[in-house]
C-alpha cells in the first residue's frame, strides 16, 4: 500500500459552535494534484487551511482527530508550527506580494529562518524564481517593486515565493479566481509542471479547471467529504448523487 | 436649466465659498504675522538671548528650548505609542483590557491642555521632583502627543491587508517576525503621518509646559534635560501678558510667532518629505 | 493542456488504424496463396480491442475533463467515430480469415476471378481512408467515398456469380457460402472505409456528407 503523504482521520473543526468539518478522512498521494470543490461554505478551504495550521489564527478553533504528514501528527502539542509552514507552502486567492522588492519577496521565507547566507538566498531565488516561470520577466528588476507586476505575475511571484522554502506540499487557495484567462491558464500549466516536484492541493469554484489540471478530486458537502476519487472517474461516473448534481450544475 | 441641475450648480458654488472664506481667514491670518513680524528677524534676532528685561535682543534660547523640548518628547512617545499600538492591533487580550485601555487613550485626547500642564506639574514636577525642567516638560507634552501617535498608529497598523499577515505567516515566519518585518514596515508611512501633526502640536502648546518647563526669562541656554528651559509659544505669551514697554514687545513677540510658524511648517515638510520617500518604495 | 491529450490520442488511433489495416491484408492474403494468416489476425483483434476500449475511454475522460470546442471537440468526437469503425473492420478480418481457414487454396477460387479485384480496390479504400485521415485530406476523403459504388457493384456481380456456381455445383455450397461470406464483409470493409473518409471530412470541414445530403444541399 501507498502511504499518503497526508491524511487525515476523523477530522472535526469547530469556529467556536459553528461545526465547520465534519468526520473528514482523506488521503493526499505526493506528487499529484489534488483539487477540492464544492459549493462555497462547504468547508473546503478550511480543510485546506488544517493542513499549514492558518486556522490557527481564527478565535476558538477547536479541532478532533489526526492531521499526519508524513505520518506525523501536525496538530500534536509540541508541533512546531513554522517548521509546519515551511514544509507546508501556501498560495493565496488574491496575489498578496509584499510591498517589498521582487527579490525580498522571493527570500522572505528563507530571510526568517534565519539560516541561510547570501548566495544561497540568491540562487534559491532565481531558482524559484525559474520554477514559477517567472525568471524571464524579472530577472533585470529585481530590486524593483513586487507590486509593480501584473496580478498573473504577481500570483506566480507567491508561488516563487512559497517555493523558496523548498516545501514538501502546497496549498493552492484559489489561486486563479483573480486573475484573467491567460494568467489562470498559465497558473494551470505550471501547475502540471510543479507537480513533478511539490505535492499540490488546490481548492478552486472552477469545476473546469478541476477537471483540466488535477489527478484526484475531493467533493465537500456541507462539511463533509462527500466523495473522493481519480479525476477521470469522479468526472464521468461520481459514485455520489450530490456530486453528480454538483458536477452537472443542479446546484453550487 | 433643470432644477436638478440648478440645485447641483447652487450646491457647488456653495462649496466654492466656503472654501473660499476659510482660505481667506488663513490668508489674513498669515498675512497679519508675516507683516508685522518679518521685519523684526534678522540672524541676530535668532542667535542672540533677549536683553533688557526682553524689550530688546533675540530668541536664541527660546528657540533651542522648543528644539528640545519637541525632540525629547517625540523621542519619548513616539516608541511608546507604537508599541502600545502593536500590542492593541497584534496582541490586544483580554478583550476587556483592550477596552479600558481604548477608553484611557480617547477620554486622554479629550483632556484640555491645561489639564495636562497641572498633571505634569503634580506628578514630574512635584511628586518624581523633576523641578521644573525639560525632562518634566517634554514628558508632560509625551502624554499629549501620546493618544494621537496612538491612534493613528493603530489606523495604519489596521490598515495593513490582513493578507499581508496571512502570507508571511504562512511562509513560516512567527508572530513577532511578521509585526517586525511585514506589519510595521508597510505601515510605517501612515504612522510617520500621525507623528507629524503631533510634533505640530506639541512644539506649539503653551499651557502645558508653563508650569513644568517654561522659564520666564533666562539669558543663558540649558545646562541638561533637568535644566528649566525658555520655549517659544511660552515666550510669545510672557511677551504679551508681561512687561512693561508693549511698543517694543510686540514685535518682538510677531517676530516669535513667525518663527515657531516657519519651524512647525519645516518639521513638518521633513516628516513629509520621509514619508513620501518611504511611500515611493512601498506602493500596495 | 488539452492539445497534448488530444496528439497522444490522435496517436493511438494510428497506431490503430495500422493494426487494423495489416489485419485486412493479412486476411486476404490467404484467400490467394492459401498461406491462412488467421492466428496472426487473431492477435492483432486482441490489441485492437484492448486499444478501442482505451481510445473510447480516453474520449469520455478528455470530453468530461476538457471541454473540447472547435476542432477539437470535431477531433474527439471524430476519433470515437473512427475508434468505432476501425474495431467493426477488425471484425471483418477476423471473420474473413475465419472464412479463408476453409477456402484457402481452393482450386474453385479461379471460378470467381473478380473477387481478387474486389479485394485491391477495398484494400486501396482502406488503405486511402486512413491516409486521408491521418493527413486530414478532404481531397482523398471524397474519393475514398465515390469507391464505395466499385465496391458495391462488385458484391452484386460476385453474388449473382455465386448463386449461378451454387446451382451447377450444389455439392461445393459450403465453400461458396465461405466465399459469399467474404464477399459480404469486403462490401462491409468498403462501407467502414466510406464512414472514416465521410468522418475526415466532417473533422476537417465540419460538413456531413453521409447519406447524400451534401449532393441535395448542392441542388437546392
Amino acid at each position: 500500500m501507498v502511504t499518503n503523504q497526508i491524511q487525515t482521520l476523523k477530522l472535526n473543526l469547530w469556529f467556536g459552535n459553528n461545526h465547520v468539518l465534519h468526520d473528514v478522512s482523506m488521503g493526499v498521494t505526493e506528487k499529484k494534484i489534488t483539487a477540492m470543490i464544492g459549493p462555497s461554505g462547504c468547508g473546503k478551504s478550511t480543510l485546506l487551511r488544517t493542513f499549514n495550521r492558518m486556522n490557527d489564527l481564527i478565535d476558538e478553533t477547536r479541532i478532533s482527530g489526526k492531521v499526519l504528514l508524513d505520518g506525523e501528527d501536525i496538530y500534536r502539542s509540541k508541533a512546531d508550527v513554522t517548521n509546519l509552514r515551511t514544509r507546508v507552502g501556501m498560495v493565496f486567492q488574491k496575489p498578496n506580494p509584499f510591498p517589498k522588492s521582487i527579490f525580498n519577496n522571493v527570500a522572505f521565507g528563507m530571510a526568517v529562518q534565519g539560516k541561510f547566507n547570501r548566495s544561497q538566498i540568491e540562487d534559491r531565488v532565481e531558482k524559484s524564481l525559474r520554477d514559477a516561470w517567472l525568471w524571464d520577466e524579472v530577472k533585470d528588476r529585481l530590486n524593483e517593486s513586487a507590486m509593480s507586476l501584473s496580478g498573473g505575475q504577481q500570483q506566480r511571484l507567491c508561488i516563487a515565493r512559497a517555493l523558496a522554502n523548498n516545501p514538501e506540499v502546497l496549498l493552492l487557495d484559489e489561486p486563479t479566481s483573480a486573475l484573467d484567462p491567460q494568467s489562470t491558464s498559465k497558473i494551470e500549466e505550471l501547475c502540471l509542471e510543479l507537480k513533478n516536484m511539490v505535492t499540490i492541493l488546490i481548492v478552486t469554484h472552477n469545476i473546469a479547471q478541476a477537471g483540466r489540471i488535477s489527478d484526484y478530486i475531493a467533493f465537500m458537502y456541507l462539511g463533509e467529504l462527500v466523495e473522493f476519487g481519480e479525476t477521470n472517474k469522479v468526472f464521468t461516473v461520481p459514485q455520489d448523487k450530490r456530486t453528480e448534481a454538483y458536477l452537472t450544475g443542479v446546484f453550487g | 436649466m433643470t432644477y436638478r441641475r440648478l440645485k447641483s450648480h447652487i450646491g457647488i458654488n456653495l462649496l466654492r465659498l466656503c472654501l473660499a472664506v476659510t482660505a481667506l481667514f488663513l490668508i489674513a491670518f498669515l498675512f497679519r504675522i508675516f507683516s508685522k513680524g518679518l521685519s523684526v528677524i534678522s540672524w541676530q534676532f535668532l542667535t542672540t538671548p533677549p536683553k533688557n528685561s526682553m524689550t530688546a535682543g533675540g530668541i536664541y534660547p527660546a528657540l533651542v528650548g522648543t528644539f528640545w523640548l519637541t525632540v525629547t518628547s517625540i523621542g519619548i512617545a513616539f516608541p511608546l505609542g507604537i508599541m502600545t499600538a502593536i500590542w492593541l492591533n497584534a496582541y490586544g487580550k483580554p478583550a476587556w483590557l483592550v477596552r479600558i485601555i481604548r477608553i484611557s487613550i480617547n477620554t486622554l485626547a479629550g483632556v484640555p491642555s491645561i489639564i495636562y500642564g497641572l498633571f505634569g506639574m503634580a506628578l514630574f514636577v512635584n511628586m518624581l521632583r523633576f523641578d521644573v525642567s525639560i525632562i518634566a516638560g517634554a514628558l508632560t507634552l509625551a502624554v499629549l502627543a501620546l493618544p494621537m501617535i496612538i491612534n493613528a498608529s493603530e489606523e495604519a497598523l489596521k490598515s495593513v491587508p490582513v493578507d499581508f499577515r496571512d502570507a508571511s505567516l504562512a511562509l513560516g515566519a512567527t508572530k513577532r517576525q511578521t509585526i517586525m518585518r511585514v506589519l510595521i514596515p508597510t505601515a510605517l508611512p501612515n504612522i510617520l503621518t500621525g507623528t507629524i501633526i503631533s510634533i505640530g502640536r506639541v512644539a506649539g502648546e503653551t499651557a502645558p509646559i508653563m508650569f513644568t518647563a517654561a522659564t520666564f526669562y533666562s539669558r543663558r541656554l540649558p545646562n541638561g534635560i533637568f535644566d528649566e528651559v525658555m520655549a517659544l509659544p511660552y515666550h510669545i505669551y510672557a511677551l504679551m501678558t508681561e512687561g512693561t514697554k508693549a511698543e517694543s514687545q510686540v514685535p518682538i513677540a510677531y517676530g516669535t510667532a513667525v518663527v515657531l510658524l516657519m519651524l512647525v511648517l519645516s518639521i513638518s515638510a521633513t516628516a513629509i518629505i520621509i514619508r513620501y520617500r518611504i511611500r515611493k518604495k512601498r506602493k500596495w | 493542456m488539452l492539445t497534448e491529450k488530444v496528439t497522444e490520442l490522435k496517436k493511438k488511433i494510428l497506431e490503430m488504424a495500422a493494426l487494423v489495416e495489416k489485419m485486412v491484408a493479412y486476411s486476404f492474403e490467404g484467400i490467394e496463396t492459401g498461406n491462412n494468416k488467421y492466428n496472426e489476425v487473431m492477435e492483432y483483434e486482441q490489441r485492437v480491442n484492448r486499444l478501442e476500449m482505451e481510445i473510447e475511454d480516453d474520449c469520455i475522460v478528455l470530453m468530461a475533463r476538457h471541454h473540447p470546442e472547435a476542432k477539437d471537440l470535431r477531433i474527439i468526437l471524430m476519433i470515437y467515430k473512427i475508434n468505432n469503425d476501425l474495431e467493426r473492420l477488425g471484425d471483418q478480418a477476423v471473420n474473413i480469415a475465419e472464412s479463408v481457414n476453409i477456402v484457402a487454396g481452393n482450386p474453385h477460387n479461379a471460378d470467381i476471378p473478380e473477387l481478387s479485384s474486389m479485394m485491391d480496390v477495398t484494400l486501396k479504400m482502406l488503405h486511402q481512408s486512413i491516409a486521408a485521415y491521418t493527413n486530414e485530406d478532404v481531397e482523398n476523403a471524397r474519393l475514398v467515398c465515390r469507391q464505395d459504388e466499385i465496391v458495391d457493384s462488385y458484391n452484386r456481380r460476385i453474388t449473382n456469380q455465386l448463386i449461378v456456381l451454387i446451382k451447377e455445383n450444389p455439392l461445393q455450397i459450403e465453400y461458396y457460402l465461405h466465399l459469399l461470406r467474404i464477399t459480404k464483409n469486403l462490401e462491409r470493409i468498403g462501407d467502414l472505409s466510406t464512414n472514416i473518409g465521410e468522418n475526415t471530412v466532417y473533422l476537417v470541414q465540419g460538413r456531413v456528407i453521409k447519406h447524400q445530403l451534401e449532393n441535395t444541399d448542392r441542388e437546392n
